[in-house]
């Protein structure tokens, strides 16, 4: 039983991991873009097309790509005052809890995030500057990059409960273990 | 329920979830919303939820967190410590107490690149710690000089926490960069003097090293230009608005990147775990700037602002002795918060009050926040090397083998002494830190 649990606990990780190395190449680009538009400006006297906007819609890719990541390894910013709490059977209680309320937030936001997007196709929302590229745009249909981009956004929170939920289920079914990893863990990877 | 009573209740809140070891952002975030929802209504708290995801989400501004922390964790990798350690030590090392005046002068430097101070402690006690070993420093000495040292990397520029700062109070990111720097340049000359005054009492702590000659000081040299250019380019283009703070931290990235390759010392996939902690970190950081404004939110919505600023006017106190009882609670606070915790926990509270107090300083509501940062940022430094959870004194002891946590802390007194005198210095004379930013471009 041990074993099945670690392989689905490893597996997990790996593809928390994996989304979160999108993260970070969605990080470089905006390193690219920002370079671009900044000799782009000063060299060429010609900065680039939207380039704010393009940094401000990536930065979702960055944030929201390694939130399931975060979770589901515990990596929060904790008040570390009183590791006793971490410890033993209340340790793993106190996990569980923080495990599902986490959970259970980031569910509501889920929700509040989707029916935003929702209400961006029916608003046709568009952002300032991006806006369709002409082969996606369909016969009397606006391409809306805001609505792919809000239900992204959606999607990653719905997925990063997807991945606590895991967490909880794993961190269940092995009394007395924490819900944190400690840095010799990270060879679980 | 009053303001007072009500806010009361939430901090309390916070308090204890955050002891049992909750995330700090979804405490605050929490509190934030049940507060709020109990004061007007559920379906208002959380739809403000679902708008503030979205917007801080997709936020042109929060994309200076990742690309300054990318640049840092780059320089961090790329082995460049060692060269800057190398180069202080030219010039200070054949001094007593040469060694650790060069770590403290390091410390500086790679502060200017790095803008996380647990980073620059933790590399800066790799590079520094075995030199000062084999030339028999005292440990109290040695750990101390590169705790108090490793704390400058939140003031110098670029700073993590005066972004969050900046992002939390509306204020200008280069302008509180700029503001940083003289008060960091102050915080080098004051730890230099307070291994000077230690080792004058007691030369055994911290004895002389080698001397260099002028042509391997000027080799020495040779070998950081690359970094110092690096900064100079980063903050100086700030400074003479060649770039905003976003641009000119995609920029450093890039720099960054540049130098790190051409060191060797990074591999493929190095890179890719520096990008990726990059990444999950401003993740960790936009989650507690969320549950931060959703707690601040509620603490508007009770009053709390109004009815400190009553507290305060009843009793007829004078601007800076306002200033004074703030700080004194920050210092108190450090004692057992976390600087980061501290400074999310606090700002949303204090901020208000203190913008009341710009006409009675005679600065402008701006410059009177970025000032008032400054403050905050020195005093959570000072907090990073205080008992009982000085967090860089535990950064030392996890890093450097045999020593104990009593020791660091016995060693960093005279550097938290002089640290008071310099937070006195920059409260009383507010243009040590305006000077920079009133002289921007």
């Amino acid at each position: 039983m041990n074993q099945f649990l670690n392989s689905i606990e490893r597996l997990a990780l790996k593809v928390s991991r994996s989304i979160s190395l999108l993260a970070g190449i969605v990080l470089l680009w905006i390193v690219i873009i920002t370079c671009v538009d900044v000799v782009g400006r000063y060299f060429f006297n010609s900065p680039l097309y939207a380039g704010a906007e393009i940094i401000k819609v990536s930065m979702a890719g960055v944030i929201f790509c390694s939130l399931p990541y975060m979770f589901f390894k515990n990596e929060h910013i904790i008040v570390d005052l009183f590791p006793i709490f971490k410890k033993g059977y209340f340790g793993w209680v106190l996990g569980l809890v923080f495990l599902a309320i986490g959970g259970y937030s980031l569910w509501i936001i889920g929700d509040k995030t989707f029916s935003l997007a929702m209400r961006s196709l029916e608003d046709g929302d568009t952002y300032e500057y991006i806006l369709a590229p002409s082969f996606l745009a369909k016969a009397n249909s606006e391409f809306l990059p805001k609505v792919y981009v809000d239900t992204f956004i959606a999607v990653s929170i719905y997925f990063t409960v997807f991945m606590i939920a895991l967490k909880f289920l794993l961190v269940l079914l092995k009394p007395g273990t924490s819900a944190e990893y400690s840095d010799e863990d990270e060879e679980i990877n | 329920m009053g303001a007072l009573t009500i806010s009361f209740i939430g901090f309390s809140a916070i308090l204890i979830l955050a002891f049992l070891r909750f995330p700090l952002a979804l405490s605050m975030g929490m509190v934030g919303v049940i507060g709020f929802g109990e004061l007007t209504n559920y379906r208002a708290a959380i739809s403000n939820i679902g708008r503030l995801v979205m917007d801080l989400g997709q936020s042109y501004s929060l994309s200076v967190l990742p690309l300054f922390i990318l640049m840092g964790l780059l320089v961090e990798k790329g082995g460049m410590a060692k060269q800057l350690y190398r180069a202080a030590y030219a010039f200070l090392g054949d001094k007593k107490g040469g060694l650790a005046m060069s770590t403290v002068v390091a410390c500086g430097m790679f502060s200017a690149i790095s803008g996380s101070s647990i980073a620059t402690a933790a590399t800066m006690s790799k590079v520094a710690m075995p030199e000062m070993r084999r030339y028999k420093y005292a440990d109290s000495l040695a750990t101390a000089s590169i705790a108090a040292g490793g704390t400058l990397g939140i003031l110098i520029p670029p700073s993590v926490i005066l972004v969050i700062y900046g992002l939390l109070t509306e204020q200008s990111i280069g302008k509180l960069f700029m503001a940083g720097f003289l008060p960091g340049m102050l915080g080098i000359l004051f730890y230099t003097l307070a291994v000077f005054f230690v080792v004058a009492r007691n030369p055994s702590l911290g004895p002389a090293g080698e001397s260099t000659s002028w042509t391997d000081r000027l080799l020495a040299l040779k070998d950081v230009w690359t970094t110092l250019a690096l900064f100079i380019f980063v903050i100086g283009g700030i400074y003479i608005g060649l770039f905003s703070a976003t641009e000119a931290a995609g920029m450093g990235a890039a720099g960054a990147l540049v130098i790190a390759l051409s060191s060797g010392n990074l591999n493929f996939n190095v890179y890719l775990n520096v990008l990726r902690d990059a990444s999950v970190l401003a993740a960790k950081l936009f989650a507690l700037l969320f549950g931060a404004t959703m707690f601040s939110n509620f603490l508007n919505r009770a009053g709390l602002p109004d009815a400190l600023l009553g507290i305060i006017n009843s009793f007829d106190l004078s601007a800076m002795a306002v200033i004074g009882i703030i700080l004194l609670i920050y210092i108190l606070l450090g004692c057992v918060f976390e600087s980061m915790s501290m400074i999310l926990l606090t700002v949303p509270i204090f901020v208000p009050l203190v913008k009341n107090l710009a006409p009675e300083l005679g600065l402008s509501a701006d410059l009177v926040l970025i000032w008032f940062g400054i403050l905050v940022v020195v005093v959570t430094e000072i907090s990073l090397i205080t008992p009982p959870i000085g967090l860089n004194v535990f950064v030392l002891k996890g890093v450097v083998k045999n020593v104990s946590v009593g020791t660091i802390f016995y060693g960093v007194t005279p550097f938290w002494i002089v640290d008071i005198i310099r937070l006195a210095i920059i409260a009383l004379f507010p243009a040590i830190a305006l000077f920079l930013p009133s002289m921007m471009f």
